[in-house]
């Protein structure tokens, strides 16, 4: 499970054990429509959706083989924390960046 | 007196006042006369041939002695000089008598030389009666025969007997009565007390004896003489009182046959001394009564422990078979559908079964042994596995408690050995739970040695050092007795059925050995057993020792616990490593770069993950950084929160780990694997664990609880091809219902999760489980960060240990390995 986001400019491809080919794109399903729970959260301040959702991104990214969203997922914990809205906007512009980017292969 | 004869005649011509009393005649009756007109012929005789005689020689005689019968005193003796009164011629003309009267004096000489003969005789029947066995052995009638037959005979009297008071005390009876005449012994009569009451009154405040001179008309047996005194014809008694304890129990006889008799001081003391005799036979014989019911008492008590035993022992083995199908049929219903009340009821009864049957097992050992029913076997063994095996039962007890376990062998003890190994380690883990159980933190240190007390091969002392609560040195014997434990008040507490340690004195006694403790209370005990086993005469070659080539391997040992290094050091040299030691981590990383900097890196390094100070996984971190980490394996010995020492270790690619308490055949293992590892070389075939034989472990039931449904769908692939069965909740309150309703082996715990988190989830499944009198359930916490506080909160809610997200497939599989690896070994 190693990753690699050198590959090619627009892409970020990452490397993940062949075991978890099932259950990897429903991730990556999970996370597209986190984006829309986050930006409806955005919106009416629902500080403690966003904190949830950042946790498990952080808890879960990590062991699907995506130490980014892990990161991405902490800092949006934070973020939520202390209900900084411009910092979450950031970070779920970089969620969508990097799940619009992401290439999977599996080994 | 004094007198003249004339010479011719031998008439008295002279006779002095003292004579004229003397001899009861006046001197007028006397003068003109001669000693035939007043004397016996033959004494008459006697006085003139001596008379004669001085006249004849004309000299001076000295006559000693001279009886000479007087007119009212009866005979007298005399000592008399006879002197010739010559005349001027030259003849003979009176002859002077001089005579003293020395009766008094002769006869007193007479009593003396009397009394002296008597003492003598006495001393001799005293010293007789010392030598007689009879009396010493409380052989009663023959003491009673050789005591009447003395008296009688030392005392010159016709009768002598031993009467005993009755039980009530109310009549004396005769126990043996010696007739001297007829030389014949007899017993039966009765006297009854109240009748001779004045005699028996006597008798009791007498000291010494009833010296009766006159047996009709002393006051004291003056009561006797209708019937007895005038039926025997007694004329004098001498009674003395036989004394036990202080108290009169009866009386020793001397009866005079004829008139009145006087008794002498010794005759007396002769009497009261016979008594003593008596006394001592009698002493000996109630001695001999009691050793004889106490030989019985102890007969019946042997017999009948050992038909208990037997009883026991069937009965036991009888109980046990409808025992194991009623825990069998509980095991079955517990597969099936059940209502929570159901299940709880059950839980109860499957744990009460546990205990019932441990309990029936000990009782069945126990009796076994006593009814010397018990075979040991006679086989071939080596004492590094029976060891190995003990240990790691234990380890996981010493683990939840945070105890360090350690077991040293010393290099000189044989392990080809020949005796019973299962009853071997079923001492040995008694004394190593036992150790555990009454220790709440420190260390139980386990150390094998020859016997220093006994040179024999083969002869292995094991002692179990605790830092427990100690014992007080009153109870150190107490503690090997059947159901007693030191501290009465906390055999709740610490459980068990007390007879462990009775069971291993046994065992240990069986194998011609011993069981002691010395301890401290407070501080800590010490348990020692020795057995006497035999060495192999071809002693097998250490079955690991062979494979593993470690000759010359720089080798580091980081430990903060000597015993533990002491452990490592002589394991690691006899495989040919170079071993160093270190007892921190900072002492560790200053030898690391020492040698380093002197060109010989070391290659292998052993760390203790929990050390004060710099720990095992800082240390570790520190050589990864730096460049002393060049060629170095590492292997983190871990023992409490394994699971969550097995994660960091994987996360920080070290060669392997090692729970401890350290075995031999796991060292050896750890270290080929990552040795092999790190060389980039498979591990030998000998040691890597077919993983069919792995999957065909114990299969888990594992709760995971944890809300996203992502981290459920990853954990749920990672054990997808694993016999291992997960189910899942989605927060801490389902968590804890499912807890209640099912049994899990494992339960993966979130720490952070909405509506109920892991914290009070854990601590409200741990309530539950101390409700229910349950064992606890091992629980790893999953959390997505490690903070040094959050760990410390993690343990303080009941988890056992902690695994850091993201959770990877290989490190949560092997954890579960390692976790059923324990599982089965306790």
């Amino acid at each position: 499970m190693r990753h690699s986001d050198t590959a090619a400019p627009q892409r970020i491809t990452v490397t993940i054990d062949r075991d978890l080919e099932e259950i990897v794109p429903t991730f990556l399903a999970n996370r597209t429509r986190d984006l829309e729970t986050l930006r409806t959260s955005v919106s009416v301040q629902d500080y403690e959706t966003i904190r949830v959702l950042g946790h498990r991104l952080k808890g879960d990214g990590g062991g699907y083989g995506f130490p980014a969203l892990s990161e991405m997922g902490g800092a949006m914990e934070l973020a939520a924390g202390r209900h900084d809205q411009p910092a979450i906007e950031r970070i779920i512009a970089q969620l969508q960046d990097y799940l619009a980017r992401v290439t999977v292969v599996y080994r | 007196m004094i007198f003249v004869k004339d010479a011719t005649t031998l008439k008295f011509v002279r006779f002095n006042r003292a004579g004229e009393e003397l001899i009861g005649y006046s001197e007028r009756e006397l003068l003109g006369k001669s000693d035939y007109d007043f004397f016996p012929p033959h004494e008459a005789d006697f006085f003139t041939e001596k008379d004669r005689a001085v006249l004849e020689q004309r000299r001076v005689l000295d006559i000693p002695e001279e009886p000479i019968k007087t007119k009212h005193r009866g005979q007298r003796m005399l000592h008399t000089k006879k002197v010739p009164i010559l005349g001027p011629d030259g003849t003979p003309q009176y002859l002077l008598g001089i005579s003293e009267d020395i009766t008094e004096q002769k006869l007193s000489k007479h009593a003396e030389q009397r009394r002296a003969l008597m003492l003598e005789l006495q001393q001799y029947a005293l010293c007789e009666l010392a030598k007689q066995e009879a009396i010493y052995t409380g052989n009663l009638t023959d003491a009673f025969h050789v005591l009447t037959e003395m008296g009688s005979r030392v005392l010159g009297v016709e009768r002598a007997s031993v009467w005993l008071f009755t039980e009530d005390g109310s009549a004396l009876s005769l126990m043996d009565l010696y007739e001297q005449s007829p030389r014949r012994h007899s017993s039966g009569a009765r006297l009854a007390g109240d009748r001779y009451r004045p005699y028996v009154q006597a008798l009791i405040q007498e000291e010494y004896a009833i010296a009766a001179h006159n047996a009709w008309t002393d006051a004291r047996t003056r009561c006797l003489a209708e019937p007895y005194l005038e039926a025997l014809g007694i004329g004098a008694m001498l009674d003395a009182p036989i004394r036990s304890k202080g108290k009169v129990i009866g009386v020793l006889c001397h009866e005079h046959v004829g008139g009145p008799r006087t008794w002498t001081p010794e005759e007396i003391h002769f009497a009261s001394s016979l008594t003593t005799f008596i006394t001592l036979a009698m002493e000996a014989h109630q001695r001999k009564d009691s050793d004889r019911e106490l030989r019985v008492a102890k007969e019946v008590a042997e017999v009948a422990n050992r038909a208990k035993s037997e009883f026991l022992a069937s009965m036991s083995h009888e109980i046990r078979t409808p025992m194991n199908a009623i825990i069998g049929m509980a095991d079955l219903l517990w597969e099936t559908q059940l209502s929570p009340e159901q299940r709880k009821y059950l839980r109860i009864f499957r744990r009460a079964g546990g205990t019932l049957l441990n309990l029936i097992n000990d009782i069945l050992d126990l009796s076994k042994v006593e009814a010397g029913r018990l075979e040991l076997e006679h086989i071939e063994f080596d004492l590094n596995d029976v060891l190995d095996k003990a240990v790691e039962i234990l380890s996981m007890r010493a683990n939840e408690k945070g105890l360090e376990l350690a077991c040293h062998l010393a290099t000189d003890v044989p392990c080809g050995l020949v005796g019973d190994p299962t009853r071997l380690s079923q001492i040995i883990i008694n004394l190593i739970g036992n150790a555990i159980k009454f220790t709440e933190k420190g260390s139980v240190i386990v150390r094998v040695t020859t016997d220093p007390d006994n040179p024999r091969p083969g002869a292995i002392r094991f002692s179990f050092a605790d830092t427990g609560i100690g014992i007080p040195r009153e109870k150190f014997e107490a503690i090997f007795d059947s159901f007693t434990q030191a501290h009465a008040s906390t055999t709740r507490q610490f459980g068990g059925t007390g007879l462990g340690l009775a069971i291993s004195k046994h065992l240990a006694e069986r194998m011609g050995g011993r069981i002691w403790v010395d301890s401290t209370v407070g501080q800590g005990s010490t348990f020692h057993c020795t057995v006497q086993l035999e060495v192999q005469n071809h002693p097998i070659q250490a079955s690991i020792a062979a494979p593993l080539q470690l000759t010359n391997v720089r080798t580091l040992v980081v430990d903060d616990h000597p015993t533990n290094r002491l452990i490592l050091r002589e394991t690691l040299a006899a495989w040919g490593a170079l071993v160093t030691e270190a007892e921190s981590g900072e002492d560790a990383l200053v030898e690391l770069r020492r040698a380093v900097e002197a060109g010989d890196p070391y290659q292998l390094l052993l760390l203790d993950a929990r050390m004060p100070g710099m720990s095992g996984f800082d240390v570790a971190e520190a050589v990864k950084a730096s460049s002393v980490g060049q060629g170095l394996t590492v292997i983190m010995l871990t023992s409490d929160h394994w699971a969550d020492d097995i994660a960091r270790t994987y996360d920080l690619g070290l060669g392997g780990y090692l729970v401890k308490p350290i075995r031999r055949a796991d060292l050896f293992q750890a270290i080929s694997i990552a040795l092999g590892r790190s060389k980039g070389t498979p591990p030998p075939q000998f040691f890597s664990p077919a993983p069919a034989q792995e999957d065909a472990a114990r299969p888990l039931h594992i709760l995971l609880v944890e809300d996203s449904s992502d981290n459920q769908l990853l954990i749920r692939s990672y054990l997808k091809q694993t016999a291992h069965r997960l189910d899942v909740a989605d927060h801490g309150g389902i968590g804890l219902e499912k807890v209640k309703h099912g049994h899990y082996d494992v339960i993966l715990m979130d720490m952070q999760m909405p509506v109920m988190d892991g914290y009070t989830a854990t601590r409200a499944i741990r309530k539950w489980e101390r409700d229910q009198d349950l064992p606890p359930t091992h629980i790893i916490a999953l959390t997505a960060l490690a903070l040094r506080e959050e760990t410390a909160k993690i343990f303080e809610a009941g988890c056992n240990s902690h695994l850091t997200k993201p959770v990877r497939k290989q490190t949560l599989l092997e954890v579960l390995r390692a976790f059923n690896k324990r599982q089965e070994a306790a």
